[in-house]
């Protein structure tokens, strides 16, 4: 299905007459035991063809294990969502000679395949990647891409007519050091995006180390306690296509982290996007919005920046979202095994660890976590968990017999207050399947209302999973680009808050849109709208589910929407 | 979660005596912990046998040399294949190598012969490593049902019913671990920490005092005062126990730097007890055990680990080992 502008308009029209009438069913939860498949492998029917390769060589280079991601990109504005996947190939200054595979771009053809339109859309980037975010840093109306590198990062200029351009250079774009994710976000609220970007740690070839255990006859991929950490790097948009560096001059000052994910988001609730950062083996960050173009760092006085027992994790990636439903968003971390995935509840004042409460510190335990996702994967509006794993050492069984390089991916239900139950593998079968996992983007490929997940697995192909979820519970949807716009939707049940971010969860960004569950109702009683595309709080009333709607003032026919 | 506790309390307790074997000279070294010479003596017997492989494979425990004693262990047990010592030592000698479902395994047949508390609290340890969370709680509550008054299996049952958010449960565990070892350091840690969670402040306020006033730089208390002083609007307090804390974080970068070093080279025993030293700063006694234990093993004859075994025995509670680990560092400075 194509999410085409016109769709949008009619269905808002269609708001107007339903306003006000919408409050009147009584939800019903639904019993979770309907015997149907929540994901399949839909890789080959889609053509997805993607092999990442580590370069993977005997001496264990770390950063052949850290990669890697991708993004989600409506890059040519046909209302589908394409594909974007970083590729790595050999580290840099092992095998220079070696072709290198270069990323690769997946044009969405609108019925459940995908064709490869790298090379003349010019994005096949060659350097060594981690990631990428998708977003329109120009303001020009289509969508740009940011590729993070162990290297040199590259900035792709959408230029609207199906192809890119390097633009790297020209936009004041300079960040050499290993990156792993990043993100864009209006900072300072002046109507263009800022860029921030996580790097990890100071190696390169010289510096490596051989890990393992040398008297067992064996090396391993190191700690990242073996190396230095590297500054993170803030780039503020100057509004004309060009970027200003001013990573100091905005507070970002704390060069200890050892960056791997970030999340840009409002966790204050004060109207201004903060910043969280999962660093490995290092104190988390959380960022917190002065209003004043600078950011102060709060997060052990918050409570983000450890785990209940006071220790730093290895946190990987991270990703926001509303588990409880008080209106606050929450937090997830994920870390190495023998520690447990964070999950930290937002509040007025302080957050609170909360992941053995919520029952995610045991099913956690045993797995490496990567890429997350706060999502409603049934539709039963709440949001679910889904956590890709895979162990950084590759031979992590002749260490512990009771641990395993390849991982399932998990996918735990949330009983709508903030507890988790493991979702049994049998229902998520294809998704279960032990590989090494990283990176995960969730799209709604067939504009059903049911999150697919594309997850990328390192050294390994690609895969698309669609949900296939047959149970009831009806959703509704809301389509923008604009970041940090948030969504408050409410019905007798409770309120679900959502809001806009570009790049999270780990070296990804995913679909932009903002999907709500709504169980047994036929429509959303009211929803309440915050975005920098509509001026003021908006607030509509009875839209009808099952379809999504476009953000934008060209949009919204008079009376729809009555300020809050 | 890992632990070391199984293995080390065969560390500082009596070897398995047997009067009138002709390997009694040996076992006798063993006894006084000359595992070096009982190490040669038991390689130069002219005729090998399965009780010899056990006393082999004992000694290389305490040597710390976990894969040579599995494979003396594990001929013994061919020996005797129901073995109830035989079979627990070869368990130890797998958990220390972090070969748990192995020794999950091995630890079932010994069940078969003889339902035993210890066996149960082994099986435990190894599931708890193995991330077999129920199959733990099982076999803590069948330990305890053999040996009630286990101050360490009771901690290990609250330990678990906390990670699970049954914080009433891990109360009462907390409390009842105490009861029987009122010095338990990490029950006393863990019950401040589910006292906060029960939004008892002040109770745990007490028991984070209580935790810094053995360790003053107990970091996860500092850390959980923290949280607990802002619970009860007390900021200011919570701002000054909040630099107490990044100062021992301070510590903490010292930590890192001495784990790299030690990673770097495995065998810098002065970086061992450095490291050990100051894990036991900010209360992290279990990781400093782990440390303590491989600095013994590179060099068994120096008196400082043995001060730092004991110390880090203490903190976890386990007093008799402590006592014991300080008597063998009195005897060393003796020069005995």
């Amino acid at each position: 299905m194509r999410r085409a502008p016109g769709l949008f308009s009619a269905a808002i029209a269609l708001a107007a007459i339903a306003c006000g009438s919408g409050d009147t069913e009584t939800p019903v939860r639904r019993e979770k035991t309907a015997p149907v498949r929540l994901f399949v492998d839909a890789t080959d029917k889609a053509r997805l063809d993607f092999v990442h390769d580590n370069g993977s060589t005997d001496r264990k280079y770390l950063p052949e294990i850290m990669g890697s991601g991708g993004s989600v990109i409506d890059y040519d504005g046909d209302g589908l969502f394409d594909l974007y996947l970083v590729q790595s190939g050999p580290v840099p200054g092992t095998d220079d000679t070696a072709p290198r595979p270069g990323n690769r771009l997946f044009r969405n053809l609108g019925d459940g395949t995908f064709a490869d339109v790298t090379q003349r859309t010019g994005v096949g980037d060659s350097g060594y990647g981690m990631g990428s975010v998708a977003a329109d840093y120009d303001n020009d109306g289509d969508t740009d891409l940011y590729v993070v590198n162990y290297g040199a990062d590259v900035l792709l200029r959408n230029d609207g007519d199906g192809s890119f351009s390097d633009v790297t250079g020209e936009a004041g774009i300079k960040s050499p050091l290993w990156g792993s994710s990043a993100s864009f976000f209006d900072s300072d609220r002046d109507g263009d995006l800022d860029l921030y970007v996580t790097n990890y740690l100071d190696f390169d070839l010289d510096k490596h180390v051989d890990c393992g255990s040398p008297s067992r006859g064996f090396v391993s991929y190191c700690s990242p306690d073996v190396y230095e950490s590297v500054p993170d790097v803030f780039f503020r948009n100057l509004g004309d296509g060009t970027f200003e560096e001013t990573t100091k001059a905005a507070g970002f000052i704390d060069t200890t982290g050892k960056g791997l994910g970030v999340v840009a988001t409002d966790l204050t609730n004060d109207g201004w996007p903060d910043l969280y950062i999962a660093n490995d083996a290092t104190p988390n960050f959380l960022f917190r919005n002065l209003k004043d173009g600078t950011f102060e760092e709060a997060a052990l006085w918050l409570g983000v920046g450890h785990n209940e027992d006071g220790t730093t994790e290895a946190g990987m990636g991270t990703s926001a979202g509303d588990v409880n439903a008080d209106g606050w968003l929450d937090l997830l971390v994920t870390n190495l095994s023998a520690e447990s995935n964070a999950l930290y509840l937002g509040g007025d004042v302080f957050f609170t660890y909360n992941a053995r409460a919520a029952g995610l510190y045991g099913p956690s335990y045993l797995y490496v976590g990567f890429g997350n996702h706060l999502q409603d994967l049934d539709n039963d509006a709440d949001l679910d968990l889904l956590v890709t794993n895979g162990h950084v050492i590759d031979n992590i069984e002749l260490l512990d017999d009771s641990q395993s390089f390849r991982q399932p991916t998990q996918v735990f239900w949330n009983d709508g207050s903030g507890h988790f139950e493991e979702v049994e593998p049998a229902l998520i079968q294809d998704l279960a399947v032990p590989r090494v996992g990283r990176g995960t983007m969730t799209l709604d490929l067939g504009a059903d209302g049911r999150l697919d997940a594309v997850v990328s697995y390192n050294n390994d192909r690609t895969r698309l999973f669609q949900n296939t979820w047959t149970g009831d519970g009806n959703w509704i949807g809301f389509v923008t680009g604009a970041a940090n716009s948030r969504i408050e939707v409410e019905t007798a049940s409770g309120r679900q808050l959502k809001e806009v971010v570009l790049g999270s969860s780990y070296q990804t960004s995913s679909e932009p849109s903002l999907h709500f569950g709504l169980g047994s109702f036929q429509a959303a009683p009211k929803v309440v709208v915050a975005s920098s595309v509509i001026p003021g709080r908006r607030r509509y009333l009875g839209l009808p589910a099952g379809r999504y709607y476009r953000l934008s003032s060209s949009d919204l026919a008079p009376g729809v929407a009555a300020d809050q | 979660m890992k632990t070391l506790a199984a293995v080390c309390l065969l560390l500082l307790t009596a070897a398995p005596a047997r009067p009138g074997s002709d390997l009694e000279p040996i076992e006798a070294l063993i006894q006084q912990g000359r595992y070096a010479q009982a190490e040669q003596a038991l390689r130069s017997l002219l005729a090998p046998s399965g009780k010899a492989d056990y006393l082999l494979g004992f000694t290389l425990i305490q040597l710390y040399r976990f894969d040579e004693a599995e494979k003396s262990l594990r001929r013994s047990v061919e020996d005797q294949p129901t073995s109830i010592d035989r079979l627990h030592a070869l368990a130890k000698s797998l958990l220390e190598q972090s070969k748990n479902l192995a020794a999950i395994e091995v630890l079932d047949r010994a069940l078969a012969v003889e339902s035993r508390p210890d066996l149960y609290f082994a099986r435990a340890m190894c599931a708890l490593n193995a991330g077999r969370d129920r199959e733990a709680e099982k076999n803590l509550e069948s330990s305890l049902s053999g040996q009630a008054r286990n101050p360490e299996a009771l901690y290990k049952l609250g330990k678990l019913k906390l990670d699970r958010g049954d914080y009433a449960s891990a109360r009462e565990h907390f409390v009842a671990s105490l009861e029987d070892d009122p010095k338990h350091l990490e029950a006393l840690f863990y019950l401040g920490v589910t006292e906060l969670r029960l939004e008892n402040a002040e109770s745990s306020i007490q028991a984070f005092e209580q935790v810094l006033a053995v360790v003053p730089g107990h970091v996860g208390a500092l850390y959980n005062l923290v949280r607990a002083l802002q619970q009860m609007g007390r900021r200011d307090d919570a701002r000054a126990t909040l630099e107490r804390f990044r100062q021992m974080s301070a510590t903490q970068d010292e930590v890192d730097f001495l784990q790299q070093a030690v990673k770097k080279n495995p065998a810098n025993i002065a970086g061992r007890v450095s490291l050990a030293r100051k894990l036991l700063e900010v209360g992290k006694a279990e990781t400093a055990l782990e440390q303590a234990l491989v600095a013994r093993q590179l060099d068994p004859r120096r008196a400082v680990t043995y001060r730092l075994l004991a110390e880090a025995f203490g903190q976890l509670g386990r007093h008799s080992d402590a006592q014991q680990a300080e008597d063998f560092a009195r005897r060393l400075e003796a020069g005995s």
